[in-house]
């Protein structure tokens, strides 16, 4: 291994090199954390010590409040973004394959899917009230309209030729979107879930902005008050580690569920 | 099983018109392994996909027996030259995606598929999915899916075309050794002229721009055709034959002669 590798394009790097690299990276993050914090460089209001934050982790965990403040907002995001998926991957497919549908639906979407959900808050307020389901509708609207349109573009690129033979094997059109459209459009369907599952925990933060008693974003606006940095740092680290989570349970549940599509990676 | 017909067919495209074919008619008699050779271009391809219904002449028809193609159908089977299985099928499964439509029972599309994997030399590989198939075993499944769906005739476009020149030359075989044992109508589209001559009984040499029928050239070898075929010399002077008149034509379409 030489300097050379690690500037030639798409040149394999091995595992070693990765790994070293990799850590290197993260080591590099703690390290200027470790000694911006206790260099008394940024003062502990602003800047929580590494370890102070793990205490603060450790007391979170034992009183219970984590776990109780995780439970709400992963119902929050579940419900949202497990309707963004009931409406979205349906129309999507719908969209890429019938003209028609597309263009009832995109010129609204592509309209809808570039105001910032923020803006929307107060009028969510106003039509949906302050409880659990105005949070739902934050990650609900939040994730809806990428995830359509991605899906769309999915369903869109499947392969002509494939339609065309099931045509010649005696299929219907009907048939031909059910049996062929719908499972060729599974695999990128699930891509795009995983994308978007990313988003809707972006989103948690924003909803739980309004009467809200529990959830981690509602944990985090809470420690503001109080200039409270380590629990601020709790749950900026516990909301990423969330959405880490989702991410590589919807890796495995595509790969259990669609074991014949492999990444092309 | 039906002949088929292909009677004045034209083919345009655009508003000012660019003609693609300019009246083919041509008739495959029953059991008859017919091939449809041409430059790139000559429109072969819109032909086979006329003839499976998946385009429409812009004047003419086709017609299988007394069947006038109006669209695609299941006694029209085809092997395209990309490949078209579907990825979330097994082997198995795409053999029986036609059986399925038509809603046969389990056992009876096994033994159907059965034997069509046998056939194509796949018994061992039922339960893979595509993405674990080389090319030329793609293509084999591909064979037999149409083949399993029992259709009047057979349409070929190209299949072998992005195999490497020894896995299409044990295609070929093996699509003349499975034609003779099953003797089904097949009408193949290729511009590889051995291939033509290799696997024809009738060969129809298409000329370009537009494209027409330019002459019929019957090949009398016996199948299951082999390697030994190959190298006879009737095949070569047949195959001599179909290369000087694509040659014309090739030349033909080329604005001017290319310099030394």
């Amino acid at each position: 291994m030489s300097l050379a590798d690690l500037t030639r394009p798409k040149q394999a790097i091995g595992r070693r090199v990765y790994l070293t690299l990799a850590t290197a990276s993260g080591a590099s993050v703690m390290l200027l954390w470790l000694v911006l914090s206790h260099g008394g460089f940024v003062g502990p209001d602003f800047l929580p010590t590494p370890g102070t934050t793990l205490a603060t982790l450790a007391e979170l965990i034992g009183d219970g409040s984590l776990a109780r403040n995780i439970a709400a907002s992963t119902k929050v995001v579940f419900a949202g973004f497990l309707l963004a998926i009931v409406v979205a991957v349906p129309l999507g497919i719908l969209m890429g394959s019938y003209q028609a549908v597309a263009a009832l639906i995109e010129p609204v979407t592509n309209f809808i899917r570039y105001i910032p959900i923020t803006a929307v808050v107060p009028l969510l307020i106003l039509w949906v009230g302050i409880g659990i389901e105005q949070k739902i509708a934050v990650i609900f609207l939040g994730t809806v309209f990428n995830l359509t349109i991605m899906v769309a573009d999915v369903s869109a690129a499947v392969s002509r030729s494939l339609l065309e033979a099931g045509y010649t094997l005696g299929a219907s059109r009907g048939q031909v979107f059910l049996r062929i459209l719908v499972p060729a459009s599974l695999p990128g369907a699930m891509d795009a879930m995983r994308v978007n599952a990313g988003v809707a925990w972006t989103y948690v933060v924003v909803a739980e902005l309004v009467a809200s008693n529990s959830g981690i974003g509602f944990m985090i606006l809470n420690a503001m008050r109080g200039l409270f940095t380590d629990v601020m740092f709790v749950g900026i680290l516990v909301i990423g580690l969330l959405g880490l989570a989702t991410d590589q349970g919807l890796k495995g549940l595509r790969g259990w569920l669609l074991p014949w599509a492999r990444h092309g990676k | 099983m039906p002949e088929l017909h292909i009677e004045n067919v034209c083919l345009s495209y655009g508003a000012g018109p660019v003609q693609v074919i300019d009246n083919v008619s041509l008739t495959v008699p029953e059991h008859q392994f017919s091939v449809i050779v041409g430059p790139s271009g000559c429109g072969k391809t819109s032909l086979l996909r006329m003839v499976a219904g998946l385009e429409k002449p812009t004047s003419g028809r086709l017609r299988l027996g007394d069947d006038v193609v109006t669209g695609p159908g299941a006694d029209r089977g085809m092997v395209f030259q990309s490949y078209t299985l579907f990825p979330w099928e097994t082997v198995r499964g795409n053999i029986e995606f036609g059986l399925r439509l038509k809603g046969m029972p389990k056992a009876e599309r096994k033994d159907i598929s059965d034997h069509f994997l046998r056939q194509v030399g796949l018994a061992g590989f039922a339960d893979t999915h595509p993405a674990h198939l080389s090319g030329g075993m793609m293509q084999r499944v591909a064979i037999a899916r149409a083949l399993a769906n029992d259709p009047s005739i057979l349409l070929m476009d190209e299949p072998f075309g992005a195999l490497d020149s020894q896995t299409r030359g044990l295609m070929q075989e093996l699509l003349t050794r499975i034609w003779s044992e099953n003797r089904s109508q097949i009408l193949f589209v290729t511009h590889d002229i051995e291939e033509a001559v290799f696997l024809a009984q009738r060969i129809f040499v298409m000329g370009a721009r537009p494209g027409r029928i330019r002459e019929i050239i019957d090949v009398p070898f016996a199948y299951p055709r082999t390697i030994e075929t190959l190298t006879c010399p009737d095949f070569i002077r047949i195959r001599q034959q179909v290369l000087a008149a694509i040659r014309e034509e090739v030349l033909k379409m080329r604005p001017e002669p290319a310099e030394a």
